[in-house]
């Protein structure tokens, strides 16, 4: 038994239901700008779109930033265990990766971001 | 000095239907939950049955006293358990008490479990976001639990129309009393 108002509100709550499967569940989307940051200066900020190989100078010495087909890496630091080019390739908007000892980060941006923020 | 108590019809009736709901809630507690939150919520059935026949007063006594006297009996009183338990059972009587005030919307009880159910998903969810885990990927757990919430509010409502059926003549009415406040 249920009347024409139950039917109302259980059509409305599943409507409800998948829009929040389709909003909260939507696809991450690629990086379109990367920002790079200095000491937590913002330094450069540069599109994705073309290919370019960047020199930033950090605290101990040049990071060299290469940005390729839509995505960015560290391709040669100064530091000494190498963790930010051990971690390859990043194309995702709101992915975030940082040199510590050379005090060089960088975040991709994207119309969308899928993170507001990382803590680490 | 001596000071008596006397409890009237209403407490002992409140007594009763808040004993019936503790139980449901503590022999719920023991079943295996695959996600934290999600359990069918079938004590809320005396709420709803309190709300239909007693009024919105009823069954804000009736719920408060399960959720207390549920959690003392657990021993999760103040844990976040307790938190969001609470904050489950007073958005859902809102959800409630707005529906009586607009005299009931035509609403039987399935629409109404459906609807409680959701707000109490969505009033744990907030307290869990704000006061708990403030992490963005607490979202995609969501869709997932208002959709099961919809689900449990429904078969809910449906048992609570089903006993309203068989239970029909035999409860004592105390004044009048469909949604009222």
């Amino acid at each position: 038994m249920m009347t024409w108002a139950d039917k109302v509100v259980i059509c409305m709550a599943v409507g409800f239901v998948l829009f929040l499967y389709v909003w909260l569940w939507q696809a991450p989307q690629e990086g379109d700008e990367v920002s790079i940051l200095v000491n937590g200066q913002q330094q450069y900020r540069i599109a994705l779109q073309q290919d370019k190989i960047l020199d930033v100078v950090g605290g101990l010495g040049i990071s060299r930033i290469e940005i390729k087909a839509g995505s960015v890496r560290f391709f040669s630091s100064p530091c000494s265990n190498k963790q930010c080019i051990h971690r390859g390739w990043l194309d995702q908007a709101g992915d975030f990766m940082a040199c510590l000892p050379n005090k060089v980060s960088l975040y991709l941006l994207g119309s969308n971001n899928h993170y507001d923020a990382i803590n680490f | 000095m001596k000071i008596k108590l006397v409890a009237s019809k209403e407490d002992q009736l409140v007594a009763n239907l808040a004993a019936l709901a503790i139980g449901i809630h503590i022999l719920e507690s023991a079943l295996p939950s695959p996600l934290p939150g999600v359990k069918p919520g079938f004590a809320n059935i005396i709420t709803l049955i309190v709300f239909l026949l007693y009024g919105w007063r009823m069954a804000l006594w009736v719920s408060l006293l399960r959720v207390f006297v549920g959690s003392l009996v657990l021993g999760t009183f103040l844990s976040p358990t307790f938190l969001l338990s609470l904050s489950g059972a007073l958005c859902s009587l809102l959800v409630l008490g707005a529906i009586s005030c607009l005299s009931g919307l035509g609403l039987s009880a399935i629409g109404l479990a459906v609807l409680a159910s959701m707000a109490h998903m969505l009033g744990q969810f907030a307290v869990a976001y704000y006061l708990f885990i403030p992490h963005q990927a607490l979202f995609n757990l969501l869709p997932v639990l208002l959709s099961l919430a919809i689900v449990f509010g429904w078969v809910s409502g449906f048992i609570t129309q089903q006993l309203l059926v068989r239970m029909s003549g035999k409860h004592e009415p105390i004044n009048r009393p469909n949604y009222h406040n």
